[in-house]
């Protein structure tokens, strides 16, 4: 167990670099550099700023350099657009809040999907089941980038009970909105996936066994159906917990919460290469640590499965 | 005294292409401690009369007419009442050990929990009771290999497992649906052996479903042959293989395969079972059977005493007519 997640992380290391690489040669390759303005300046002052910051060198030492610095200093380098601020200052400073919300519409969108989903899978066919199946559905087409503007008509303009935005250290009055836009989808496909894989488990001949036994219903969800129809959940949840890490971009916008979402995007559109780098491979590391997580899970939950 | 006390019993699923009737009014009676064989081939309807009278029929299934346990009538019981007679008084064993136990959860965990909830035992007890059950069942190791998962275990093991589990609230009556089938040759006469014996020191009644007339031989003392959702023939194993009455129950027999006969060519029943979303208006088995008459095809028969404790349903059963 411990060798294979000792295997798991150095693997993780190639799998970042090929990342960084990939990514490095695209934002190259794009067109416009990050000192491009509406006036062109003078190219004497372009290749000093260009040597200033390295960009005069080939690719290859641009990459390189990159690398070295993480690794000998954990340097991402200095923000292009945002002075006096380097990448480590700006993800500090956001990542925190975004971890925040990320982490409470996570848990939010696994509590009440979950619920759902198996709500709807014992009473399958009911009312429940299709009120489940309605609000997930609902819920499905709802985006966070409608989601955000709705709440804040209703909550904000027309209720007057919650904050249009902003964070103050993330207090909950704050935290409400953007939870709940964040969370909705991923609920709802939570909802959906479990209850279709408790479906599947509850016709399973093992089940049978234990109604056989005589073992009340709640004892047979809870205690013999519950773990393995909660495996493909489990697979989701890696991609779901990255997916809302992203998805801050949304949040951020709308809220004004400040958190590293704002940057996936505006790094990118400002040509703010080592804000743009760090904030994918912050995404990368996110996705590999969460993906050793699932399959650690995976292997917790189902007996057969040892690594 | 008569455990169980089945009646008319019809089941039914409603389906996509309409309602499929898979028992067409069965009567059966299984006495306290008997061995009775439920005998049919693929489709006859023998699992789903016994999932009927465990109450477990799948969501589009209903059960009609009367299933009585020891004068208590189970159809229309609620899941509550039904959870105090399963394991107590009745107890299965399904015919595949490999899904029957849940993989997810240790041997110990799913062979405790019945003696918990049932018989109040506290966990510790429940353990040794376990331990105990499995010893009988010549589990080898069993206080070891009771914390292992299922899939640590082999068929047979698993077999013993889910026999054990059966057994342990000491029913009055276990039903084991095809509990060989899945299994080794060489294991399944050890299962018999072992459902023999549950049988002798408990005296539970055992139905055993199968369509292996090769180990009714052996095991029981009653059988009752089902075809087409319906009662062919019942009475005592031993006559009833010396001198089947109904000729579906000859063509069963004689696709035995056997030692005092030249078997280069083992004898079939031609054609298939009849398709149960339609039907046929006569004997189910009017259009294999080799006697079948005009009758036979536009008039069912009803299942009739012909010799004490032996009866037939059949216009034209072998003995002479009827």
């Amino acid at each position: 167990m411990l060798s294979y997640l000792f295997k798991r992380l150095a693997v993780a290391v190639p799998t970042l670099l090929v990342l960084v690489i990939v990514s490095y040669v695209l934002m190259y390759a794009a067109p416009g550099g990050p000192f491009d303005t509406e006036r062109a300046l003078p190219p004497e002052v372009m290749a000093n700023l260009d040597r200033k910051y390295g960009l005069d060198q080939p690719l290859v030492v641009q990459i390189w350099r990159y690398v070295a610095s993480i690794v000998t200093d954990f340097d991402f380098g200095p923000s292009f657009r945002y002075q006096d601020q380097t990448v480590n200052e700006i993800i500090a400073q956001g990542f925190p809040v975004t971890l925040t919300y990320g982490a409470w519409s996570f848990l939010a969108a696994v509590l009440v999907g979950v619920s759902l989903g198996i709500a709807a899978a014992v009473h399958h066919n009911t009312l429940l089941d299709y009120f489940a199946v309605g609000v997930s559905i609902g819920a499905q087409v709802l985006p966070n980038f409608v989601m955000a503007p709705i709440l804040t008509l209703v909550f904000t303009l027309w209720l007057g009970w919650l904050p249009g935005g902003g964070w103050q250290g993330g207090e909950w009055p704050y935290l409400v909105m953007p939870v709940i836009a964040l969370s909705t989808s991923f609920m709802a496909s939570i909802a959906r996936i479990t209850r279709s894989s408790m479906l599947e488990v509850l016709n399973a001949s093992f089940i049978r066994t234990a109604r056989a036994k005589g073992l009340p219903r709640r004892r047979v969800v809870f205690r013999h159906a519950l773990k393995p129809a909660l495996l493909p959940v489990v697979s989701y949840l890696g991609p779901a917990f990255v997916g809302m890490i992203t998805g801050s971009v949304v949040i951020d916008f709308f809220f004004a919460t400040g958190g590293i979402g704002q940057f996936f995007v505006n790094s990118a559109l400002n040509r703010d290469y080592p804000v743009l780098m760090g904030v994918t491979i912050l995404a990368g590391g996110l996705t590999v640590l969460f993906n050793l997580l699932v399959d650690l899970l995976y292997a917790w939950i189902d007996p057969r499965i040892r690594y | 005294m008569t455990l169980l006390r089945v009646r008319n019993l019809r089941v039914s699923f409603a389906t996509g292409d309409g309602t499929v009737n898979a028992v067409n009014g069965v009567d059966l009676d299984v006495e306290a401690g008997q061995s009775l064989a439920v005998v049919g081939e693929s489709g006859s309807g023998k699992s789903q009369l016994m999932l009927a009278v465990m109450g477990l029929l799948a969501r589009n299934g209903t059960a009609a007419g009367s299933v009585e346990l020891e004068s208590v009538e189970l159809l229309g019981l609620d899941e509550r009442e039904l959870n105090r007679i399963r394991s107590r008084r009745i107890a299965m064993v399904f015919q595949d050990p490999m899904t029957a136990l849940n993989p997810y959860l240790r041997v110990a965990d799913q062979m405790t929990e019945g003696l918990v909830l049932h018989l109040g035992m506290a966990r510790r007890e429940a353990l040794a009771e376990s331990v105990r059950l499995l010893d009988a069942m010549e589990v080898p190791d069993a206080r070891r290999q009771i914390a292992m998962y299922p899939h640590e275990f082999s068929g047979g093991m698993r077999q013993r497992v889910l026999i054990a589990m059966a057994l342990s609230c000491r029913p009055r009556l276990l039903i084991a649906d095809e509990p060989t089938t899945a299994l080794d040759v060489t294991v399944q006469s050890r299962i018999m052996r072992i459902l023999a014996e549950a049988r002798a020191e408990l005296g539970t009644a055992v139905v055993l479903v199968t369509h292996d007339v090769g180990i009714v031989a052996g095991g029981c003392e009653h059988m009752v042959v089902l075809y087409g959702g319906q009662v062919m023939e019942s009475g005592p194993v031993d006559r009833v293989f010396a001198a089947p009455y109904h000729p579906y129950t000859e063509g069963l027999l004689n696709a035995v395969p056997r030692l005092d006969r030249d078997d280069s060519r083992l004898p079939s029943i031609p054609g298939d079972p009849p398709d149960m979303n339609r039907p046929p208006a006569g004997c189910p088995f009017a259009a294999r059977c080799p006697r079948a008459v005009d009758r036979c095809r536009h008039e069912l028969p009803g299942l009739l005493s012909r010799a004490p404790d032996r009866r037939v349903a059949c216009h034209l059963p072998l003995d002479g007519p009827a």
